[in-house]
This record gives structure tokens, C-alpha cells and sequence, in this order.
């Protein structure tokens, strides 16, 4: 089984916070992402970009607003792909389930933002009981 | 699942007073004890 580099949540909006002053945890977590990416492309590893999307359109998260838009440290390839989610966990609202399966992922190798029980969490709970 | 502790940022919860580190310190507890492996980003530098 292969493992996979997931990049979750790395939008404008945690910069916004960043540059607000907001009270925080790995303000160096972009440097840290971005150098992981560069080693798990390297290793000819995968690396999988799950991002965040709001159907309100008045979400500061809506599809295309500022706060949307993905942070430079993780910006896709061409190649890699990029599930985007409308709810915390990705299993829920993408296909990226079928995509671990189809391409014998079974470690998850994760990185981003997180928010009390939200992405990370579920992720793995999700994880647990979608592929077993 | 492998969780990089370093290369994940949180934030505060000012309207219930948790700090970013109360939230993430917790998180991370309660991934560590049921579900992830968690390292660091040097650990996988190193191995590579």
C-alpha cells in the first residue's frame, strides 16, 4: 500500500488570520507543508489537496471569494489532485474514498489547518469506517 | 493515518475562550490515543 501526503484546509482564510494577529498554533506550518510537498514530489510519492467550500454565497468561504483561494505553500500540480469538500470531512462530500482505493493509498500522511473536531478528525474517523 | 504535528496550524476559539493551543493541544491527544501516529516534519525529512 502506498502513503500519500494530504494537504487539508490551506486557504486564504488562515493567512487572513495569520496577518489579523488571531491567537495560534505552527504559524510556520506553510513553510513546513510547502518542504514536505517538494519531498513526498521527489520520492515520486502522492500528494492529495482537499479544500474547503461553502455553498452559502454569503460564506466568506463561498467558491472563489478571496478567503477561499489557496495559500502558495499549497498550490496543486497539474497532476495532483484536488478534492473539494462542503463539508468538514472530505469522505462526505468529494470522491476522494474512491480515489485512495483506486490507487492502493492506505496511509495518509496529513498536514493543514484544523479546528477544534473538524477536518482532521473526521477525516480519520470517516477514514476508519469507509475503507476498513 | 500519520498526523505532522509541526505542519499543522490551529487557531483560538475567542467566543468560547479556548486559546489555539487548549484546542490543538487536545486534538492532537485525542488523535494520538484512538486513531493517528503523530511526528513531526523532521522525522520524515530524515527518512527520506
Amino acid at each position: 500500500m502506498e502513503q500519500a501526503l494530504v494537504i487539508i484546509d490551506m486557504q486564504m482564510l488562515m493567512q487572513h488570520r495569520l496577518d489579523a494577529g488571531r491567537d495560534h498554533v505552527h504559524g510556520d506550518a506553510p513553510a513546513k507543508i510547502a518542504a514536505l510537498a517538494a519531498e513526498f514530489r521527489r520520492a515520486g510519492q502522492r500528494v492529495i489537496h482537499v479544500r474547503h467550500s461553502d455553498p452559502d454565497p454569503t460564506s466568506p468561504m463561498h467558491l472563489g471569494s478571496p478567503a477561499q483561494q489557496v495559500m502558495p505553500c499549497a498550490e496543486a500540480l497539474d497532476d495532483e489532485p484536488i478534492f473539494v469538500k462542503t463539508t468538514s470531512s472530505p469522505f462526505a462530500s468529494t470522491g476522494m474514498e474512491k480515489y485512495l482505493r483506486d490507487n492502493g493509498i492506505g496511509t495518509l500522511v496529513v498536514t493543514g489547518a484544523v479546528e477544534v473536531f473538524a477536518s482532521i478528525p473526521q477525516f480519520e474517523l470517516d477514514r476508519t469506517s469507509a475503507l476498513g | 493515518m500519520i498526523v505532522v504535528r509541526d505542519a499543522v496550524m490551529g487557531f483560538d476559539m475567542p467566543d468560547e475562550q479556548l486559546s489555539a493551543r487548549a484546542i490543538f493541544d487536545v486534538t492532537i491527544a485525542h488523535l494520538k490515543s484512538d486513531f493517528a501516529e503523530i511526528i513531526d516534519s523532521d522525522a520524515i525529512v530524515a527518512a527520506s
